[in-house]
């Protein structure tokens, strides 16, 4: 067996865990029955990359057996590395109507085009969402299948998932995007988490928003920690009221669980008790990083528990509404795509 | 007659063409002359019965003029339309359907639920969906009002082309502009979603081979029992304001198998689900 | 009496004492059930909280500084890279007793064997050499010192070899650590009894089994106590002004904050400015320098907190979110970083001094009187 292929079967094995090890397998459908239930016997990681080795070389399998492998368990627990987000923009008359087969044989051939060594392999998931796995070579390599990218997109939306995508990449794979989607361009959607079921439901409007309609879901919150029937009554509805304001903002019921969002400020320090500072040109200069294993969610409840002002900022609201992590903020003027203009009240 | 009577006339006109369009292209064989002939007598017929509506329209109008000055008036001349008419009955429970229609109509203007928000500053409109009776989904869209009427957030899917409706619109005049071509996306979509729901439910033995996030390509698969063959069927919605498809057709390995003619029409015209039960009626399909 | 006889009982009680004047805001805004604590509390409890006698009133954090100033420090390079760009975990020490700083071989000697012997009872069975496994070396740190009353600094090192290593391989240093007192109050340091040495700021590094180890030596040893030392909200902020204060004469690179927001679940806020721009809002809260020519420049609490509220405000400005309510965890720059667990770093030696003149400063708040 050759070198690249024992690499290419220790490392997802490696990647793989043992107790999911069974359901992949199975998935895949390569093994016979006993070869299965060999496998299911065996205990230690190595033991079963040896007897994985040994089952490649006496069925025969071949690298695209294993990148097959490979996509199911990436497709069943896609939430590791960061994945981020890109928009098409300006779609062509047809963009509406382009088909799987369509789309599979044109992204294939104009990447090729591009790049003569590649590997495209390209599955679709139950959820209609189309997988793509591309291993990159250049002129003097082969296909690299241990660094492959990963590409999620869904026929007729504008959004595209990647990860693990290098930046001299990345104009390949646009312009294959582009072509083969019937877009004019592929711009980067300044979205980025580890949770592509995250990124993909706050993009495709796939969480529940809360509107002010007239007659409002009835919202329930989690914790009740007021226990004083005499302060719960005096807060109760202002209590009600930034909760209502705070679930317009960021969602009602399980919001998408992004893990940071990223402000980029360049706006003139403002201060009425320092007038040296207020009286400055140039702008102050920061960044401001947010972080929670549920952002959304400590932003919902820093609005419902009063520590952020309700009605929220609009650069709070943005990361739902824009579906954007990462901003610039100048005072003056629009400028590049993830500029937003800061609003003084 | 319903989508008739409330999308009006030429709407309904128009969707007679279509039927009418689609019929030509079916069968391309027959003499022009024929064709046209048809055509008038289709039109005639067409002509008659527009001329009926607008007569039972005209007594309605009367009826319910007469009606709305009743509840004005406290109900006081009751026997008036008494002898006009022999359908007078039913003329006047169409004309009180109308008025409730009204009614109804008012509260959500043109069947969008408005509300004020933020103290006038924002406005909300939702967008009921429904299917042969059924409610769907409710998609909201929230708009700044001041200084100009402006989309802040929705819950509308990604694949219908909200930014290109706006931009085809004129919604700074007549906000109706934008939500009734947005309205008629959104129910094509939740029908067409509605529709494959139902026919997974109902048609196990078929098979969905394709179909994307919008609905508006489904491939299925299906096996023919006497003939022992499969052949697929392709389902294009290319209009996706509408529920039924736009253009059907078939493959299969046995070229000798005719085109399927009367399944086309079937499936063409009536609901995904229940065209296949029809077809399965019939003993043609598994 | 016998500072042995009452240390670990004083001690246990001034933990909870002590912190509070460090940071009387930080206190009132905790639960409220403590403050009826402070009636119950001891004279020293409840007189520096109200700062009236006289002789105690030195037992809160100061509220003015010397600017820090570079190139102070005379000691030799070599000691110095062991001092900085470690992390290191700082601790209290009560005043050490009858400890000599002639003695430092034998207490090398004395420690090994103390570490090998308690290694060995962990041990099933007796193995030959485990003496040589650990080897400890105890060395001044000469000219770190701010005022007379300073004693010396001692650099403690213990190399060993790694468990499956060959046998020409050499030891490597597993843990080091380190005992100093800069500028230590000078009343508080006169007052002890003949016999003690003040050296309350311990810092260590390395495997958490040899940290204890050394305690209990020290405890054993010299009849003292150890303490986890935290780095208060109110000394964070002084070391953000402090650090910033130097952008002058070396570049800070960036001022950056970490807070903590308690929200469920937990908020975590990074906050960076540029150090020009600190640089500028921290010279705009400066008052104007009442010291004639040559006099020291010092910095005011006032000052230090005004630089605090100006960066609160303009992050309010933007994000409507009170990081008040929150609380400080980290602050860092190119010249270090601190943590409010009690970890620091020193990442350039020349500003260091300043930082340790501060932490010994919360050290001694922590002694019993």
């Amino acid at each position: 067996m050759d070198e690249s292929k024992k690499r290419l079967v220790q490392r997802l094995m490696r990647k793989i865990p043992t107790k999911m090890l069974k359901t992949t397998l199975e998935k895949w459908g390569r093994l016979t029955g006993e070869q299965q239930r060999a496998m299911d016997s065996i205990q230690s990681k190595w033991a079963l990359t040896e007897n994985l080795l040994a089952i490649c070389e006496e069925n025969e399998l071949a690298v695209k057996h294993l990148t097959e492998l490979e996509m199911i368990y990436m497709i069943d627990n896609p939430d590791q590395g960061m994945w981020y987000a890109f928009q098409l923009t300006d779609p062509g008359d047809d963009a509406q109507s382009v088909d799987l087969t369509q789309f599979k044989e044109q992204f294939k051939s104009h990447l090729r085009e591009l790049v003569r060594e590649v590997s495209i392999k390209i599955k679709k998931h139950t959820d209609e969402a189309v997988w793509i796995r591309i291993a990159w070579g250049d002129a003097s390599s082969h296909p690299d299948h241990l660094k492959p990218t990963y590409v999620v997109h869904y026929l007729q939306t504008p959004y595209v998932f990647v990860t693990r995508l290098t930046s001299k990449q990345k104009p390949m794979l646009s312009q294959a995007m582009v072509l083969s989607t019937r877009y004019q361009y592929f711009k980067d959607a300044n979205l980025s988490g580890r949770n592509l079921t995250a990124i993909r439901d706050l993009l495709m409007r796939k969480y529940q928003q809360v509107f002010p309609t007239k007659y409002p879901s009835p919202l329930t919150e989690r914790k009740q920690t007021v226990t004083n029937p005499h302060v719960e009554r005096e807060q109760a509805k202002p209590a009600a009221n930034r909760l209502q304001m705070a679930c317009e903002a960021f969602g009602g019921g399980t919001l998408p669980q992004l893990q940071s969002a990223v402000y980029k400020l360049e706006t003139k320090f403002r201060d009425h008790t320092n007038t040296l500072m207020t009286e400055r040109e140039e702008p102050f200069r920061c960044v401001v990083k947010f972080s929670s294993t549920n952002l959304l969610e400590s932003l919902k409840n820093c609005a419902s528990s009063g520590i952020a002002s309700t009605p929220v900022t609009p650069l709070l609201s943005s990361i739902p509404l824009k579906g954007k992590n990462y901003f610039v903020i100048t005072d003056n003027g629009p400028g590049p795509s993830s500029q937003m203009r800061q609003t003084q009240n | 007659m319903e989508g008739a009577s409330t999308k009006g006339i030429l709407s309904h006109l128009s969707l007679l063409e279509v039927q009418v369009r689609s019929l030509t292209t079916q069968r391309q064989q027959p003499s022009r002359v024929k064709e046209l002939q048809e055509k008038t007598a289709a039109l005639r017929r067409q002509k008659e019965q527009l001329e009926a509506e607008i007569q039972t329209h005209r007594d309605l109008q009367t009826l319910r003029a007469s009606l709305d000055k009743r509840h004005d008036d406290d109900e006081e001349d009751e026997e008036e339309m008494e002898e006009d008419s022999e359908n007078s009955d039913v003329l006047r429970l169409m004309a009180r359907h109308t008025q409730l229609k009204d009614l109804l109509n008012a509260h959500t203007i043109g069947g969008y639920d408005f509300t004020k928000t933020r103290r006038g500053k924002g406005l909300c409109v939702s967008i009921a969906t429904a299917f042969e009776g059924v409610y769907l989904e409710t998609f909201t869209l929230e708009f700044d009002v001041k200084p100009a009427l402006r989309l802040v957030r929705h819950d509308v899917p990604p694949f219908i082309p909200l930014t290109l409706l706006i931009e085809q619109s004129r919604i700074q005049t007549d906000i109706r502009t934008l939500l009734d071509p947005l309205s008629r996306q959104l129910n094509g979509f939740t029908a067409r979603k509605r529709q494959l729901q139902l026919l997974k439910r109902l048609h196990e033995t078929v098979k969905v081979m394709e179909s994307n996030l919008l609905c508006s390509l489904i491939i299925l698969m299906f096996e023919l029992p006497v003939e022992k063959k499969v052949v697929l069927c392709s389902l294009h919605y290319c209009d996706t304001s509408r529920s039924l498809p736009t253009r059907v057709s078939f493959q299969c390995d046995d070229t000798a198998l005719p085109d399927f003619p009367e399944w086309k029409k079937t499936l063409l015209e009536t609901p995904l689900h229940k065209a296949l039960s029809t077809i399965r009626n019939t003993g043609n399909i598994l | 009496m016998s500072a042995a006889d009452e240390t670990p009982d004083m001690e246990r009680h001034q933990n909870s004492v002590m912190r509070t004047p460090l940071n009387s805001v930080a206190v009132q805004r905790r639960s409220k059930n403590k403050s009826y604590r402070l009636s119950y509390r001891n004279r020293i409890g409840a007189a520096s909280r109200l700062g009236l006698t006289p002789g105690l009133t030195a037992r809160r954090l100061n509220t003015s500084r010397k600017a820090p100033k570079s190139n102070k420090i005379t000691v030799t390079t070599e000691q110095l890279t062991l001092l900085v760009k470690t992390e290191w975990k700082l601790s209290y020490v009560t005043p050490l007793y009858r400890f000599r700083h002639t003695q430092l071989k034998i207490y090398s000697r004395q420690l090994s064997a103390f570490i090998a012997a308690e290694k060995q009872q962990g041990l099933a069975v007796d193995v030959e050499g485990t003496q040589n496994t650990f080897r400890v070396s105890f060395s001044l740190v000469l000219g770190m010192t701010e005022s007379v009353d300073d004693a010396v600094t001692v650099h403690i090192q213990i190399h060993s070899k790694p468990l499956f290593a060959k046998q020409d391989e050499p030891q490597k240093p597993v843990w080091s650590g380190w005992l100093t007192c800069i500028n230590g109050n000078p009343e508080y340091l006169r007052s002890l009894p003949k016999d003690f040495i003040c050296l309350p700021l311990f810092c260590s590094s390395g495997a958490g089994g040899l940290t204890s180890l050394v305690k209990s030596w020290f405890q054993q040893s010299f009849d003292c106590c150890f303490g986890p030392l935290e780095i208060s909200h109110t000394s964070l902020q002084w070391l953000m002004a402090l650090w910033t204060n130097c952008q002058s004469e070396s570049s800070i690179r960036q001022l950056k904050m970490i807070w903590t927001l308690p929200v469920e679940p937990q908020l975590q806020v990074t906050y960076t400015v540029d150090a020009e721009d600190a640089w500028e809002l921290w010279s705009s809260v400066r008052k104007k320098n009442t010291a004639g020519e040559g006099e020291e420049n010092s910095i005011d609490i006032e000052e230090v907190m005004s630089f605090m509220q100006g960066l609160k405000a303009h992050f309010f400005r933007h994000f409507r979110l009170d990081l008040s309510a929150g609380s400080l965890n980290e602050v860092s720059t190119a010249l270090g970083s601190a943590k409010h667990s009690g970890m620091i770093k020193f990442s350039n030696s020349k500003y260091m001094i300043t930082t340790l003149m501060l932490l010994t400063e919360c050290a001694l708040l922590k002694m019993p009187i």
